[in-house]
């Protein structure tokens, strides 16, 4: 080990802390000083590394140690959250009959969690502002489509190794096809666009079409393995049935959970594990709204009210994977 | 006639460690009393035969600074710029206060240890 590869590591190993840009060069300064003092002294920089600490232990140190006073108060509001959207949600449940989406603020937990936390997932907020837009577009404006679209806005941003090349490229066009989609619904929703059929028209559903690309690029990057032609098939199988099965039947909504499979499928079946904290989230989803669509509870057509308890399988077997890890 | 047991190293380790901890914060305020930069403060602290988990002394000097128990200043001077590290009052006062607080905790003990 040399002083330069020390530092080298030092640095990534705090900016994967994501302390901030000034504590970080101020520590590789104060580290190449020190460093240049043990040399002198006739110490090696393992030596050094030993007594002052591997580049990861200091990050770790670093980063646990900061921000004294936010964290505090950070931890005690993500602490309450629990009891608060509690409280939130009988309220809104017992005196604006809205159990269904009130269960809405009880994503305030991790996002409350996700703002707090000294690395900010940026993804993960993304997803769960998602979800709320979804469901109240969904339930008070019957906007499910084009809602769903917004989910497709992920898939650039997930994590490949060869994102930078095409990474702003997918983007761009996803930014602009899921706009472009959205104002054609819309307008078509409004009246602005009437071309005089009685049902989301034709033209409006060869749309999809344009996402196939930010599909394509998302499995390629996502599910490098999906190269095989039957993997393709699949993909294409699924898609072409959602859409014979929403001009058919009318049932875009919940047909959409169909697209769910394919992340189901590559995440377990083709990868030959079942990584149930990843597969999870899907498997709620489909059950929160098959549930909810098709069975009713007393007072109301539909049971969503209490269907979202299925999310709770998501913190459930998170928890129980990890004892048992 | 009892019989001997040999103790694990790591046993004693852990134990020893459970006594070091804390301590280090009493050293390295100790050691501060006069400016010193961050590899003399380690130089001193190995010379004084303290034995204790270094690593995570550098973290610690940055955790002391944001509780307003030192302060640190960028010295320029040849051969090389160096960070050298100062008690504040606070810091002094703090200083004074666990050491009576380290004495008295150290005689309570010795008399139980009398005791036996």
């Amino acid at each position: 080990m040399t002083k330069a590869t020390f530092l080298s590591d030092l640095r990534k190993a705090l900016e994967e802390a994501s302390l901030p840009k000034k504590e970080i060069e101020d520590t590789l300064q104060e580290y190449a000083s020190m460093i240049d003092d043990a040399i002198d002294s006739g110490q090696t920089i393992e030596a050094f590394s030993k007594t002052m600490g591997s580049p990861k232990k200091v990050a770790k140190a670093l980063s646990k140690d900061r921000p004294y006073g936010k964290k505090e108060s950070s931890n005690q509001l993500v602490s309450l959250s629990p009891f608060l959207s509690t409280i939130a949600f009988f309220f809104l449940g017992v005196f604006a009959d809205a159990w269904h989406p009130g269960w809405l603020v009880y994503l305030s937990i991790p996002i409350l969690g996700i703002l707090t936390s000294k690395k900010v997932e940026w993804k993960g907020l993304f997803v769960f502002l998602t979800v709320i837009v979804l469901i109240l577009g969904g339930t008070y404006a019957n906007l499910w489509n084009p809602l769903w679209s917004l989910f497709l806005l992920l898939i650039p941003f997930t994590n490949n190794k060869e994102k930078t090349k095409y990474q702003p490229l997918a983007i761009g066009y996803t930014a602009l096809v899921v706009m472009f989609y959205h104002g054609v619904i819309l307008g078509y929703s409004l009246g602005y666009l009437d071309v005089g059929s009685t049902d989301v028209p034709l033209w409006t559903t060869l749309l999809l079409l344009l996402f196939i690309p930010v599909i394509g690029y998302g499995f390629f990057t996502i599910f490098p393995w999906i190269t095989s032609l039957a993997n393709l098939l699949l993909v294409l199988s699924i898609v072409i049935g959602y859409v014979v099965l929403g001009i058919v039947t009318g049932l875009w909504h919940p047909g959409w959970l169909l697209f769910l499979l394919i992340p189901i499928y590559f995440t377990s079946v083709a990868a030959k594990t079942f990584p149930i904290n990843d597969l999870m989230p899907f498997i709620a989803t489909i059950l929160f709204v098959l549930v909810g669509e098709y069975v009713s509870i007393p007072g109301e057509t539909n049971s969503y009210a209490l269907s979202w308890l299925f999310y709770l399988l998501i913190p459930i077997t998170g928890i129980l994977k990890e004892k048992g890890e | 006639m009892a019989k001997e047991i040999t103790l694990k190293p790591e046993l004693i380790e852990g134990f020893e460690r459970e006594l070091r901890r804390g301590s280090l914060v009493l050293v390295v305020l100790s050691l501060l009393k006069k400016p010193t930069h961050g590899y003399d403060l380690l130089s001193k602290i190995e010379k004084a035969k303290i034995d204790m988990d270094t690593d995570t002394l550098y973290p610690l000097l940055r955790r002391l600074e944001s509780q307003n128990l030192l302060i640190s200043r960028w010295e320029l001077t040849n051969p090389r710029p160096r960070k050298i590290y100062e008690l504040t009052e606070m810091g002094q006062q703090l200083l004074v206060t666990m050491k009576k607080i380290w004495f008295q905790y150290g005689k309570n003990i010795e008399r139980i240890f009398d005791h036996d």
